[in-house]
């Protein structure tokens, strides 16, 4: 069953026109990986999913009802790390939750349920300032968790991190994928994307230029991995 | 609302460097420029030396009131030390109340009562006797009084010369007989306001500087405050902030209020310092009342600089420019009534402070004409970012 869907969506930045007719799907319970290179339309496909941004033309549906019925349905984290570094992991983390009307001891129960999730629970009362690379993005993707969302998107959520912490990510992700939150996201990392999705969709200058299962789409174009693909797309 | 309020206070508590400028920093200017300022107060006062040889209650009054008066320091002492302290040229002169001082008043004789010492070639002192006696000789001033009044009006007049002086003299002598009357009158001449706008000087100029302190201090906090609100972009927490069920016009007034509190919880703090230590008769609860709705106000104007310059570096850059936009306004205003002459005129100062205390209810209302224009202005301008902003 289909969570979201996008049908027919363009979009123009002044008149530079980003997304084409774009028609997409995400089916409850999966992780989705978009792919692509720069500039081709990927963050704007993941922020109207969201309803962050408005779109020209097309629809937008959340469970065959309209996107903004969906308020609170949905986690997004962006690419930066959207978080208060002068305050502490909690404070951040509280502060979120109240903007979801999660507050006093529930806030508390919840911020400490996710914080366990993701091994924060240590470092959650120091300030975000002193946690390296890796601990932020865990954070950050602890702050969408916080009102039990079923969507959540994310936008290169493991960008300037070193292995190991992405590794950590990859995990955590899989966990929350295994609680039943549907997962949307998009990196330039291929091996990555080969861990964790079990989807891929490929967007170029605002079209979706392939989709479909990892292996389906390997064996198709008689590649061992991802990057070939990738690469094999992107120069088509 | 109340989340995004409770997290500007948040902010700004945790940030050192907010604190430092929002706070500590405005403090000690304050007790700098307050003490130098006293300091020079104490350089304008003029050292004399009195010596009561009367010791009778008008003359102990008398030196009383003198010694109160901030003009003077005054030494009391025997004349042989103060003749000393006069060849030292520690005092502008030696004053001795004689004897019979209390009792040639009360018959009405005015002469030869204070007999003045100092040293040659000083204008001062003679300058000092002047104001000691135009403003705490009642009787000194009657008689010159008659004889101004003589010489002017009357001059070519002898009939109505003469039925002046009996009158004049009539009524002096009635006073001047009548001993419950001499202290009373004595009193209020040194109590008389003209004495008082004399004195008040020093004290205006120590608060119009600390006043002066305070708000640019406030400006400082405010404006980084409300530049601090520009992270929530750069960062992209504002997509969380927007998938939550926070408006943008919950956002607005949070970030209003989150800033604005904090700036008057810090100025409450400093009057109070001020009422303290620096300037004990000051309103603080006035001042205060002032500064609230002038924080508020003000802390919108800068969310909507915010709002049109996006980066810090941007609003930096137009500082200059709106001065200058204000001054022009400001004139404007004079000429053709639209913008409030108390609100913007003359300088940024007299703009933020209501023009020296004038009509307070005429102030407030141009200043809540102002603040609803800024208000509308912020919502506006935010409202597109907010809702259509690239994120």
């Amino acid at each position: 069953m289909e969570i979201i869907k996008l049908e027919d969506i363009s979009k123009k930045y002044k008149k530079e026109k980003v997304l084409n007719n774009l028609n997409l799907s995400i089916e409850s319970g999966q992780i989705t990986g978009i792919i692509g290179p720069n500039g081709a339309g990927k963050s704007t496909t993941l922020s109207i999913m969201a309803d962050l941004i408005p779109y020209d033309d097309g629809k937008v549906t959340y469970r065959g009802s309209s996107i903004k019925d969906s308020k609170g349905k949905i986690g997004f984290i962006p690419q930066e790390i959207a978080l208060y570094d002068s305050l502490s992991g909690f404070e951040n983390l509280k502060f979120f939750a109240s903007l979801y009307g999660i507050k006093g001891n529930k806030a508390k129960d919840r911020i400490s349920e996710v914080c366990q999730y993701v091994g924060l629970e240590e470092k959650i009362k120091s300030k975000v300032k002193t946690y390296s690379g890796g601990m932020k993005r865990r954070l950050n993707i602890t702050a969408a968790l916080l009102n039990n969302p079923e969507l959540l998107i994310m936008d290169e959520p493991t960008v300037g991190i070193d292995i190991i912490a992405r590794n950590n990510i990859i995990d955590i992700l899989k966990k929350v994928n295994k609680q039943g939150i549907t997962i949307v996201f998009t990196s330039h990392y291929m091996i990555e994307i080969e861990k964790l999705c079990t989807y891929i969709i490929f967007i170029k200058n605002g079209k979706i230029v392939e989709k479909g299962k990892i292996d389906e789409i390997k064996n198709k174009y008689s590649k061992s991995n991802l990057e070939e693909v990738y690469t094999l797309l992107n120069n088509k | 609302m109340l989340s995004i309020l409770l997290l500007r206070l948040k902010l700004m508590i945790t940030n050192k460097k907010l604190l430092l400028i929002c706070f500590i920093i405005p403090i000690i200017v304050l007790l700098i420029t307050g003490k130098t300022l006293e300091r020079s107060n104490e350089n304008l006062k003029l050292s004399i030396a009195v010596v009561d040889e009367d010791n009778s209650r008008i003359t102990r009054e008398t030196i009383k009131k003198i010694s109160k008066n901030e003009l003077f320091i005054v030494k009391e002492s025997n004349f042989e030390a103060a003749e000393k302290m006069l060849l030292r040229d520690d005092i502008e002169g030696v004053y001795v109340f004689k004897k019979g001082f209390e009792k040639n008043i009360k018959i009405g004789k005015t002469d030869n009562l204070v007999q003045v010492h100092y040293l040659q070639g000083n204008y001062i002192a003679p300058a000092v006797t002047d104001i000691i006696t135009s403003n705490f000789m009642f009787d000194i001033v009657t008689e010159k009084t008659k004889l101004i009044v003589e010489d002017i009006i009357y001059k070519e007049d002898s009939n109505k010369s003469q039925e002046f002086n009996s009158k004049f003299n009539e009524r002096v002598q009635t006073i001047h007989k009548d001993e419950e009357y001499v202290l009373p009158i004595i009193t209020e001449y040194m109590n008389s306001a003209k004495q008082d706008d004399k004195n008040s000087q020093v004290k205006k100029l120590m608060k119009n500087n600390a006043v002066n302190i305070i708000l640019i201090f406030i400006m400082l906090a405010v404006l980084m405050n409300s530049m601090y609100t520009r992270k929530d972009y750069n960062t992209q927490i504002i997509t969380r902030i927007k998938m939550s069920s926070c408006t943008y016009l919950k956002y607005t007034v949070g970030n209003i209020m989150g800033i604005s509190i904090p700036v008057i919880i810090t100025t409450l703090i400093q009057i109070l310092f001020i009422k303290v230590f620096i300037l004990k008769d000051v309103n603080a609860l006035y001042l205060m009342f002032i500064f609230s709705i002038y924080i508020i106000s003000f802390t919108i104007f800068a969310l909507l600089l915010v709002n049109i310059f996006k980066s810090i570096q941007s609003i930096q850059a137009f500082i200059p420019y709106i001065i200058l936009i204000l001054y022009i306004l400001g004139s404007l205003g004079t000429n053709i009534r639209i913008l409030p002459t108390y609100t913007i005129q003359q300088s940024i100062f007299d703009y933020l402070l209501f023009n020296d205390y004038g009509n307070i209810l005429t102030n407030l209302l141009y200043q809540l004409i102002n603040t609803s224009i800024y208000f509308i202005a912020v919502i506006t301008t935010g409202y597109k970012e907010y809702q259509y902003g690239n994120y």
